[in-house]
């Protein structure tokens, strides 16, 4: 690995984590109803929103209620962005004339933006109007990441809270979220964006000319080029914020007027994980005790290190069949080396292989590189962090919530040790915490392998598959991984534009989203009513070193067990083939 | 074209419910 490269990785961890706590702070104040600098500019309007839905603030929410109103509130928005889709050639800015996409690509994408998956079926600049991209695709890139913040919040407030019947009230959380958090971030980045050559505007595409005219296959002579241009900061920026990751254009953040210049690739990796690290602070503010949320921040931060080692390794080392065919793959002053297939010149090695492991972490899911052409460890990796569950920083607020119930299943391995009643934060957890955990770690896994076995095994499935062998089972295996786990990102050679693709991974993005956000508040309701228990001897301390270790081993545990038989029909198999 | 339409929608519905049901299974589930 090149100097240079250790250098930026160091530089994006230090800033990375040097924003947890100011970031941390500042949303537990949003959260908690404290006092922000932002009050007198949105707190009007925050009233407002609350009168015109005729919502009172201190009204709070069984967990059911909750859960109710979370799930209405999400299927509302995904009628509403179907209906868009399919009106949308008959609907105001469209200037590019673009026609009602498909019905099975408008199920598919309905539900992959409201579930916060932003898996892209679709290329952005060939199928979607203006009016969709903002009006649909955007607001729900806030309001899914609202809503992953919100589950969240209420699973705080139930290990917070004594012998509660409530777990606050989902309206308030959507509204302060999005009002006090994602909205003004959203903000600045799109204006830092902008400043770096990222396009906002109405107009339509421009044809201008080559600067280096070309021919075509027929030889014929290409002396200009279209540019897809439109109002894409504004969601570029809240797609990483929000952990969403769906691209304006079709390259994602490979695209130069997407992500231009290296600042604008820092900026943008940096916002992937800010707020879900951020949240672990949040956490323990919440809670009353900091020092479990750093916990929490370092399980995630050793797993996230160890597995950006691994993949910056397998794509430094290069791809023998490059050297093979006479490629240079040693790094010098003029080239990063290592297997650059794939991945943008201007980015190099270090940057594609640290957004890779960043956006599979996180269930954002945009690219700057095409995880298809990483080499089958540098593959393995992107595709094994969204296998985790997701909980590697993970999506904003989905993160933190599977990575507490990992936490809530670790203090029950323990207490099965010991033979001790197990507890977390004070409160006991019993059978029906338990059951619930059970859901919320079994659903993912159920549907990514079930969703994987489906597809190899039936026509539809296999029509789509155009890379034989292992490579091809890696793509369709990467597919539902992403899907079940609300990720969004994707190994390119699935053709997945296709009836069977469209509506089974539609699917699988709604069960691993709703299906574990239920039990999770169930978990918070049930957690509320407790009362919280003094610690004595036999209790696990859960901020330190012992449990971080216990916590990493539960969730690599669990990740390894569940997915390494596929894992071995895929990338594993690829690469012995690969090194021979 | 409208009949695939009110198909999709109608899974979303159907999405919807059974999701209402697992909140009740989950409800009865703290209550026992």
């Amino acid at each position: 690995m090149t100097l240079q490269g250790i250098v930026q990785i160091v530089l994006y961890l230090t800033v990375l984590l040097a924003l947890v706590k100011p970031l941390g702070w500042y949303m537990a104040q949003v959260y908690q109803g404290h006092p922000t600098l932002l009050d007198r500019v949105l707190g009007p309007v925050e009233r407002w929103i609350y009168r015109l839905g005729g919502v009172r603030r201190d009204d709070e929410m069984n967990w059911k209620t909750y859960a109710v109103a979370a799930l209405l509130f999400n299927v509302a928005g995904l009628l509403l962005l179907y209906v868009l889709q399919r009106l949308q050639g008959v609907l105001p800015l469209n200037p590019q004339g673009r026609g009602a996409v498909s019905p099975s690509l408008a199920f598919n994408a309905a539900a992959s933006f409201a579930t916060n998956t932003n898996w892209q079926a679709y290329g952005g600049e060939t199928t979607i109007s203006y009016l969709t991209q903002m009006l649909g695709f955007t607001v729900q890139n806030f309001l899914s990441a609202a809503t992953g913040m919100a589950t969240l919040v209420a699973l705080i407030r139930g290990l917070g809270r004594r012998s509660a019947q409530t777990i606050g009230n989902f309206w308030v959380d959507l509204t302060r979220g999005t009002l006090y958090i994602l909205l003004p971030s959203a903000a600045v980045l799109a204006l830092a964006l902008v400043s770096q050559g990222v396009v906002q505007t109405l107009s339509a595409s421009e044809t201008v000319p080559l600067l280096q005219p070309t021919v075509d296959v027929n030889r014929k002579p290409v002396t200009e080029q279209v540019l897809a241009l439109g109002p894409a900061a504004s969601q570029i920026a809240i797609k990483q914020l929000g952990t969403n990751g769906g691209g304006f254009f079709n390259a994602n953040s490979a695209h130069p007027l997407e992500n231009p210049t290296p600042l604008s690739n820092f900026l943008e990796m940096l916002a992937i994980l800010a707020i879900p690290a951020a949240l672990c602070y949040t956490f323990g503010r919440m809670v009353g005790d900091t020092r479990q949320g750093w916990a929490v921040l370092a399980a995630m931060t050793i797993v996230f290190v160890g597995l950006l080692a691994a993949a910056v390794a397998a794509e430094q080392n290069g791809n023998p069949y490059l050297t093979d065919l006479g490629v240079n793959q040693t790094a010098s002053d003029l080239q990063p080396g290592g297997n650059m297939e794939g991945k943008e010149v201007r980015f190099g090695i270090a940057n594609s292989a640290l957004w890779a492991t960043a956006t599979t972490a996180a269930s954002n899911g945009s690219v700057n590189a095409m995880h298809d052409s990483f080499t089958p460890l540098g593959g393995l990796v992107p595709m094994w962090l969204m296998q985790l569950g997701e909980v590697i920083y993970g999506g904003v607020g989905s993160g933190l919530y599977g990575m507490l119930v990992f936490a809530i299943i670790a203090v029950f391995i323990a207490g099965l040790m010991v033979g001790r009643t197990p507890e977390y934060l004070g409160k006991k957890i019993e059978a029906y915490e338990m059951k619930m955990a059970s859901l919320v770690i079994l659903i993912p896994p159920m549907l990514v392998l079930m969703g994987t076995a489906l597809a190899v095994t039936t026509g539809a499935g296999q029509a789509s598959i155009f890379n034989p062998g292992p490579h091809g089972f890696s793509e369709v295996l990467y597919a539902f991984s992403s899907a079940g786990n609300n990720n969004g990102s994707a190994f390119a050679g699935l053709g997945a534009n296709t009836p069977f693709y469209n509506v089974v991974l539609g699917l699988v993005m709604l069960c691993g989203r709703y299906w574990l956000v239920i039990p999770t508040l169930g978990i918070a309701g049930s957690l509320a009513r407790k009362k919280r228990v003094p610690p004595g001897a036999g209790t696990l301390p859960t901020h330190t070193p012992l449990f971080v270790t216990l916590l990493i081993g539960v969730v690599i545990i669990v990740g390894a067990l569940t997915f390494f038989p596929a894992l071995a029909l895929g990338p594993i198999v690829e690469h012995l083939a690969m090194v021979r | 074209m409208v009949m695939i339409d009110l198909l999709f929608i109608g899974v979303l519905v159907a999405f919807y419910a059974i999701s209402l049901g697992l909140i009740a299974v989950c409800q009865r589930g703290m209550e026992d």
